[in-house]
C-alpha cells in the first residue's frame, strides 16, 4: 500500500513537472512577444524622435519681420 | 558403511550449510538493494516536488513580469498614438502660425506705407501752411508804427 502510494506520488510529481514546464515555454513565448512589442515601441519612439526634431527645426524659423533685433 | 554415512552425512550438511550462507547473502544483499531503492525513490520524490515548487515559483514570477510587460507595452502605445496626435496638431498649428504671420506681415508693410504717406502728407501740409503763414506772422510781429 505504502508503495503504491509512493508510485502515485512519482507520477504525479512528474506530470506535475511537465505542466509546469508547458506552462514555463508558454510564459518565455509570452516575454519573447513582449520583446518584440519593446523593440517596435523603440523604433516607433525612434521616429517620434525624428520627427519632433524635424518639426522643431521646421518651425523655429521665423520671417525676417519677426526676429528679434540684436 | 558408518564412515561411508558419516562421509555422506558432512558432505550433505556442508552443501546445505553453503547454501544457507550463500542465500542468507543474497537475501541480506537484496533487502539492501531494496532499501537503498526506497531511499532513493523517496529522494527523487523530494528533488521531484521541490522542482515542481520553483518552476511554480518560477512561473508566477515569469507571468508577473510578463503582465507589468504587457502594461507597460500598452501605455507606451498609448502615450506614442497621444505624442503622435499632438506632433500632428503641432504641425497644424505651426502651419496656420505661419500664414498667420504672413498676413500680419502683409497687413503691418501696408499700415507702414499707409503711415508713411500720412507722415509725408502731414509734413507738406504743415510745411505749406508754414510758408503761407511765415510773411504775416514776421508782418504782426513788427511793433506798430508812430503817427501812421
Amino acid at each position: 500500500m505504502h508503495l503504491v502510494a509512493l508510485y502515485r506520488r512519482l507520477v504525479g510529481t512528474d506530470t506535475a513537472t511537465v505542466v509546469e514546464e508547458e506552462r514555463l515555454s508558454r510564459n518565455l513565448k509570452g516575454m519573447a512577444l513582449n520583446n518584440v512589442e519593446l523593440e517596435r515601441l523603440g523604433a516607433e519612439l525612434d521616429e517620434i524622435l525624428d520627427e519632433v526634431d524635424r518639426t522643431s527645426s521646421t518651425n523655429v524659423s521665423l520671417p525676417p519681420e519677426m526676429k528679434p533685433h540684436v | 558403511m558408518t564412515l561411508a554415512a558419516v562421509t555422506e552425512a558432512k558432505s550433505v550438511t556442508e552443501t546445505v550449510a553453503y547454501i544457507v550462507v550463500r542465500d542468507s547473502v543474497f537475501g541480506a544483499l537484496l533487502v539492501l538493494a531494496l532499501t537503498a531503492l526506497y531511499l532513493l525513490t523517496v529522494q527523487l520524490l523530494r528533488i521531484q516536488e521541490k522542482r515542481v515548487t520553483d518552476l511554480q515559483k518560477l512561473n508566477e514570477r515569469v507571468e508577473a513580469r510578463e503582465d507589468s510587460t504587457r502594461r507597460l507595452v500598452d501605455k507606451m502605445t498609448e502615450a506614442f498614438q497621444q505624442v503622435k496626435s499632438s506632433l500632428d496638431t503641432l504641425s497644424r498649428v505651426g502651419e496656420r502660425q505661419a500664414e498667420a504671420t504672413d498676413g500680419n506681415t502683409e497687413v503691418l508693410r501696408k499700415v507702414e506705407g499707409t503711415l508713411d504717406s500720412v507722415i509725408r502728407e502731414h509734413a507738406r501740409t504743415a510745411a505749406h501752411v508754414a510758408g503761407y503763414r511765415r510773411p504775416t506772422l514776421a508782418v504782426e510781429s513788427l511793433p506798430p508804427k508812430r503817427g501812421g
